[in-house]
């Protein structure tokens, strides 16, 4: 059986060599659509057992390698088919334009790669052994750095996903070593399960931290981020909404997983990850108000929702370590619905980016504007995703922030007061998050939707075809689905948290709490329609005039010059956070000399803070110190021999002289 | 706190009590009187001494007090004749009861020509855009203190606002200037309907002293109908509100 599932899936991904244009892609949303089918079959066989699934593969090196399905395994393969079928779907109508000048080897390389890349995450969701892990975590890179360099004529993608390349080896080496030393201690093979043994017997934090800086370079929590940012932007936007969706959360996965193994050292654990999370959060959605292209400040915000996806682990980790299962199944439950709802909200907000990046050819927001006018179906889902991520009822977000802050609520009742202070800070640190997070994406939405064009980059968009809309439209009936009708989520996150947690009891009370919200939220909507409705009916008898937005009727120029800038709309949070931000000006200072000055220009530009020290200078005194080193390199082939010569006779010496 | 309390006491009662009953000093140049039709030759002297023309001879002597700069340059050559009260309520909408004719003992406003739309909607609430198309400022200072604590026409729901947008018409001070003409006319279209047209001072009733210059525009007056006119070198901020509640029927 096994292997003819086997055989399917790799006969039809080497079949996407062999057909025309056209037809690859079929074949590749067919497979995925397939592997989608069975893994979901075999999600929903876990979700009803105790136990996990488990299925024997094959043998390797004398172990036996199967995949084992838990609650947790299970909700990380809907996560990632839910949105590798989306980004499927939506590429169809992503990469049309692309179809007539790429060649049909490389379109195939693409299909090929995000075939191979759906594989890959599903078989690390599922493995537990430790080297097939290994090698489809490798596969997983490898393909998404195929996927990311696929515009590869613009210099700046090649290197953005050759950084991103060697970030994801620096944290495979992390990982490989955590792994080494489990197995070397306990004896066992490398895989998952020394892992049990090895918590046992020696100390947890030190490997953990291993672990976490291996998985935690993944998942994009910051100081270990600064691959996302270039990523982000220089993959095409059905990539750029899968990594943000599901790539960067098998990082989380993998932690959490490392999680499911430890008894011990558990309450500096989970300060640790809610520390680390907090500085994410805030960094990431404040250093994203500063952007001005708009897929890297979607980056950020992956960024911002992996802190908020941290905190509430962090949560659930502290409340193992206090043995307060409110805390910790809530906690967890929160962090996990959380990488739902964000591979959900991101995937959207990508999406629609890729649409208006299709019709306008341009990332940066100051070039735009009065798109809605245009673009009326992207700018609602835009808008959609832009009220969820920043966690509004009625939207899936609202709910999964709530489950969170109910954790740390209930939980503050019975704490002593170290706790205490540190549950507070996590409620202020959500508090800040999401306020800020409201701020950056109406700065986003309303510069590239409203008023009026910036320049005539948007003078020849419309709306996208319905290819690209579908999908959307699938993911914003999911998103209005989980927050109106949040207790049908319940049950399934309690399996999950019940990984963690023998008592998910507390999640299954919120089904009250859960119920109120939703009646009430959908009476809300039920209001507005209403309303709107009556407005609706008013506004037809009445005659209404269509003019041309009001500019303080300035005749001297365009009046779209006088509308926010995202740099002025963002300034106040600029000037308070100048330190992370690190703005920079470039101007042509104005000399006594100039009694008539000429032309002068002024530039403005951001950099992230923990790139430039932590990867820019090392990486660039490295540069020049090679540079120095490269004198010897003369290309002189007479200097080669010169070289030779003196290594032979400084290896005789020393030879002679019975040194070595 | 206390200090406050103190200074609030002091000040008394800041706000005019009864805006139309109020009396004005009787040095404030209001609405003129003729009292004898002056001779051939006074009528002669008094058309040359006049800044703005506004001395009208067909049917009889009168002062047009829309041309008029309340100078009393006339009052005082001929003081038998021509005498400045201080009535302030000489505001109208129909441009013929702005002469002044002798016999008059007011300015005349003319129910008919009040579109009802007006007297529907902005009975309890007028809420103005100010355009100075090239005014001087005076009459946009007056403006600016009939909103103040001691005028304080908000008591009847009038008020000047911040876009064309919110506003129920405009009101228009200046003699509207070539370089304005334009803007004027983007503020207008901007004013969602059914809107009010209010001409506010002398410059922007008849163009003033401006009106043969060449760098005044005044083509966006014929277009639509001026809804009230109201004098005054510059306005009194009482003559204003005084007509604007007539206007809305309050």
């Amino acid at each position: 059986m096994n292997e003819i599932i086997f055989i399917i899936i790799a006969v039809s991904a080497l079949g996407i060599f062999a057909l025309p244009k056209r037809s690859q892609y079929y074949l590749m949303l067919g497979t995925q659509i397939f592997l989608a089918a069975l893994t979901g079959y075999l999600m929903y066989l876990s979700f009803n057992r105790i136990e996990p699934l488990q299925i024997y593969l094959f043998d390797l090196l004398g172990n036996d390698v199967s995949l084992v399905i838990d609650s947790l395994s299970a909700f990380f393969i809907f996560v990632i088919n839910i949105t590798v079928l989306t980004g499927a779907l939506y590429a169809k109508g992503y990469l049309k334009p692309y179809l007539r000048d790429k060649t049909r080897l490389e379109m195939a390389w693409h299909y090929f790669n995000f075939l191979i890349l759906h594989i890959s995450l599903l078989m690390v969701a599922m493995l537990r052994e430790g080297i097939s892990f290994l090698v489809f975590w490798e596969l997983m890179s490898v393909s998404v750095f195929f996927l990311i360099i696929f515009e590869s004529e613009k210099q700046e993608n090649k290197e953005a996903g050759i950084k991103f390349l060697i970030q994801m080896h620096v944290a495979f080496y992390f990982i490989i070593a955590a792994f080494i030393i489990c197995s070397i201690a306990t004896g066992q093979n490398i895989g998952f399960e020394s892992l049990e043994q090895y918590f046992k017997d020696y100390p947890a934090f030190p490997v953990f931290l291993l672990f976490f800086i291996g998985f935690g370079i993944k998942a994009g929590f910051i100081p270990l981020h600064t691959w996302l940012i270039h990523a982000h932007p220089a993959a095409p936007s059905h990539i750029s909404g899968i990594m943000s969706g599901v790539i960067i959360k098998m990082g989380i996965y993998g932690i959490v997983r490392v999680l499911t193994y430890i008894h011990s050292d558990l309450m500096p654990i989970g300060v640790f990850i809610l520390i680390i999370s907090i500085i994410s959060g805030i960094f990431g959605v404040t250093i994203a108000i500063v952007q001005h292209d708009y897929k890297k400040l979607l980056a950020y915000h992956s960024i911002e929702n992996i802190g908020i996806i941290g905190i509430g682990i962090g949560i659930g980790v502290m409340g193992l370590a206090i043995n307060n299962p409110v805390l910790a199944s809530l906690g967890f439950a929160g962090g996990l619905l959380h990488v739902l709802n964000h591979a959900l909200f991101k995937s959207l907000l990508f999406y629609a980016a890729g649409s208006i990046y299709q019709q306008t050819h341009t990332r940066n927001i100051e070039n735009l504007g009065g798109l809605m006018k245009k673009m009326p179906s992207t700018a609602v889902f835009f808008l959609l995703g832009a009220a969820a991520i920043s966690g509004l009822p009625p939207f899936n977000g609202f709910i999964s922030e709530f489950l969170i802050y109910t954790s740390l609520f209930k939980s503050l009742m019975v704490s002593d007061s170290i706790l205490s202070v540190t549950l507070l800070a996590g409620i202020v640190a959500l508090a800040v998050i999401g306020g800020l997070a409201v701020f950056c994406f109406t700065k986003v939405f309303s510069i590239i939707f409203l008023g009026t064009a910036r320049s005539d980059k948007t003078r020849h968009s419309h709306e996208v075809r319905s290819s690209m809309l579908f999908p959307k439209f699938i993911i914003a009936i999911l998103i209005i689905m989980i927050g109106i009708m949040p207790f049908m989520m319940l049950r399934p996150m309690s399996f999950v948290a019940g990984v963690f947690v023998d008592d998910t009891s507390s999640l299954r009370d919120m089904t009250g709490t859960m119920s109120g919200i939703s009646l009430s939220l959908s009476l809300l909507i039920v209001f507005i329609g209403i309303l709107f409705f009556i407005k609706l009916k008013l506004s037809k008898v009445r005659h209404t005039d269509i003019g041309s937005t009001w500019g303080c009727a300035y005749t001297g120029s365009d009046p779209a010059l006088h509308q926010y800038s995202a740099t002025s709309y963002a300034e106040y949070i600029i000037m308070k956070a100048k330190i992370l931000v690190g703005v920079k000006k470039h101007f042509r200072y104005l000399t006594k000399e100039n009694i008539f000055p000429g032309e002068s220009y002024f530039k403005t530009g951001s950099s992230d803070v923990f790139e430039d020290n932590l990867v820019s200078r090392p990486a660039g005194g490295l540069l020049s110190f090679m540079e120095k080193i490269a004198v010897f390199q003369t290309g002189n082939i007479q200097h080669y021999l010169l070289y030779a010569i003196v290594f032979v006779i400084v290896i005789s010496i020393i030879s002679i002289f019975g040194i070595i | 706190m206390i200090k406050e309390i103190k200074i609030l006491k002091q000040h008394g009662i800041q706000y005019v009590p009864d805006l139309k009953g109020a009396v004005l000093t009787p040095l404030f140049r209001g609405r003129p009187v003729i009292k004898e039709q002056p001779s051939e030759a006074e009528t002669e002297m008094l058309i040359r001494l006049c800044p703005s023309d506004a001395i009208v001879t067909v049917g009889g002597f009168g002062i047009d007090i829309g041309k008029c700069v309340f100078c009393k340059e006339c009052a005082l050559a001929c003081p038998n004749k021509i005498e400045f009260t201080n009535d302030y309520k000489i505001a109208t909408n129909d441009l013929n009861n702005l002469i002044v004719r002798q016999g008059d003992s007011e300015i005349k406003f003319n129910e008919e020509k009040i579109r009802p739309e007006v007297r529907k909607l902005f009975k309890n609430a007028l809420k103005l855009r100010q355009v100075s198309a090239g005014g001087d400022n005076s009459c946009e200072f007056e403006l600016n203190a009939s909103g103040n604590v001691n005028f304080d026409m908000g008591r009847y729901g009038i008020e000047f606002v911040a876009s064309p947008r919110h506003a129920d018409g405009i009101v228009i001070t200046g003699p509207i200037t070539e370089n304005m003409a334009e803007a004027l006319q983007i503020c207008w279209d901007a004013t969602p309907g059914p809107k009010v047209l209010i001409l506010v001072g002398t410059d922007a009733i008849s163009g003033g002293m401006f009106k043969n210059s060449p760098a005044v525009k005044r083509e966006f007056l014929d277009k639509y109908p001026v809804d009230l006119y109201v004098p005054g070198n510059p306005a009194h901020p009482l003559t204003f509100i005084n007509a604007v509640l007539r206007l809305i029927g309050k």
